[in-house]
């Protein structure tokens, strides 16, 4: 794992805080290259062949194979070794945060004769599905405020993702933000956003990489946690990049209609109730102009999580069983793009390549959006 | 003059009542994300021993700081992560056995254990 790109909020762990992070990483990669490709090696090689023998056909549905995984004491010891290593990334990083929180948060604090901005909006409601689930285990979420100018949840996170994908997401976890401007400018070479919002830009990584496509963009970023806004501001201040950061709800945001030309999210959709990411998708209808571009992150190239066969169906809800994510599974981006308002005919999907797929189920990540139609 | 009689072994199990039932389920999945922590300060501590070696041979001493602001270079520390991922095939070796069983299963030549 390469050392972590630089930045003035980046924590900066001691030496055993630092060797207990290399650590994690490669209990992650061990998982991930390892443990989770191995239960498709035990499955093809020796349960389904041996339930062929007995029933004289393959399994037939995700439950069937359930059974047989479930069955196996490799599944289930190895998915309590992924779901250990997840709590213990948490963990391990957050106390090297805490320990340096003050010292962040005042980092974090606006000065003046900013690049960007930072708006927050202490009235705002916090939904109930943020506040009913740690996503992927992180204690407090996205959202939780320790008070002050808390900035631990902004911190933990782009520690965490980075040791999550053990460094294979970019030095500054910024290649999903890369590889989205990519496909944008592939499909459509004229297009020249002069505003752009991202929906749940967390701690920024994904939103830099846009205003570096588009640099005479103003480049917005929403998101429903205070500390996690601290720190994205911070952060982009701190590695000279303008973004106005405000805190909202990205089903219903104060912008006015049709005031961006681009709309997106970045693994955030997979994270909402089914209701939830249908009225972000209707809002990102109505925040277009005529001619602009939404697009969001899907599961398959198609935009569903349903895998075509049985086996992939069973490990594409690993994460939502075992690693707090509930709402991953079971959603269909361009059935719900169109409920939006959006054309079947104006939408298009893409997967670039040059991501570690973190969830070694599945195709390479993909991208799903839609043009909005002129009156 | 006294009769020597050999000693025997110490006794290793206290009379009593049995031995009290502890675990759970849930305590076993407990138990193992408790492992998966313990294991990963050992790959902590494996890691100083490695800088340690390290700064005496380049410096011929130790010092509290040098260890503090050493960090591993990109060459050095794709070398440790390759030790550490054989020491997790190593230490979670036992996952593999259904792999292994399938293909050849126990011969009864061998007979079971006594």
């Amino acid at each position: 794992m390469k050392p972590q790109g630089p930045h003035a909020l980046l924590p900066d762990p001691n030496y055993d805080e630092a060797a207990r992070e290399r650590c994690v990483a490669s209990l992650r990669k061990f998982f991930t290259t390892e443990l989770i490709p191995g239960n498709r090696e035990l499955y093809e090689s020796r349960l389904k062949p041996k339930f062929e023998a007995e029933h004289g056909r393959p399994p037939a549905g995700e439950a069937e194979v359930k059974a047989l995984m479930e069955g196996t004491f490799y599944y289930r010891a190895s998915s309590l070794i992924g779901r250990a290593t997840q709590e213990l990334l948490w963990d391990t990083v957050g106390e090297s945060v805490e320990r340096q929180r003050e010292a962040l948060s005042a980092k974090a604090r606006p000065k003046s004769g900013e690049l960007g901005s930072l708006t927050l909006d202490p009235t705002l409601p916090m939904p109930a599905y943020i506040q009913a689930v740690d996503i992927h285990v992180m204690p407090g979420n996205f959202h939780t405020d320790l008070g002050g100018d808390d900035v631990l949840a902004g911190a933990l996170y782009d520690r965490g993702a980075y040791l999550f994908a053990y460094g294979s997401r970019g030095l500054y976890n910024d290649n999903l933000g890369r590889l989205v401007t990519q496909l944008i400018r592939e499909r459509f070479p004229d297009f020249q956003p002069r505003r752009i919002l991202e929906l749940g830009c967390g701690t920024g990584a994904s939103t830099l990489p846009l205003k570096a496509a588009w640099p005479d963009a103003e480049v917005y970023a929403i998101d429903v946690g205070a500390p996690m806004l601290r720190y994205a501001h911070g952060r982009a201040e701190s590695l000279g990049v303008p973004i106005h950061y405000s805190q909202q709800d990205a089903s219903h945001t104060n912008f006015p209609d049709g005031y961006f030309d681009l709309v997106l999210s970045i693994i955030v959709h997979h994270e909402m109730p089914a209701d939830v990411g249908q009225r972000m998708l209707s809002e990102c209808y109505r925040l277009l102009r005529p001619g602009g571009i939404t697009v969001h992150d899907g599961a398959l190239s198609s935009g569903r999580t349903v895998a075509p066969d049985p086996f992939q169906q069973f490990l594409s809800a690993w994460f939502s069983r075992n690693n707090n994510e509930p709402y991953g599974v079971g959603f269909d981006i361009e059935r719900d793009l169109q409920a939006a308002g959006f054309k079947r005919e104006d939408l298009f999907s893409g997967s670039p390549t040059g991501d570690e797929y973190l969830k070694g189920h599945l195709a390479a990540h993909s991208y799903v959006g839609a043009v909005k139609r002129g009156p | 003059m006294t009769t020597s009689t050999p000693l025997r072994p110490r006794k290793r199990i206290a009379k009593g009542a049995p031995r009290p039932d502890y675990l759970a389920s849930r305590d076993l999945d407990r138990t193992m994300i408790m492992f998966v922590a313990m294991f990963s300060e050992l790959c902590a501590l494996r890691d100083r021993l490695e800088t340690h070696e390290y700064l005496l041979a380049r410096d011929g001493a130790l010092s509290p700081e040098s260890i503090e602001a050493f960090r591993p270079t990109p060459e050095q520390e794709a070398e440790r992560e390759s030790r550490r991922l054989a020491t997790m095939r190593r230490v979670f070796r036992v996952l593999r056995e259904e792999f292994e069983e399938y293909v050849e299963p126990p011969s009864a030549e061998f007979g079971t254990a006594p």
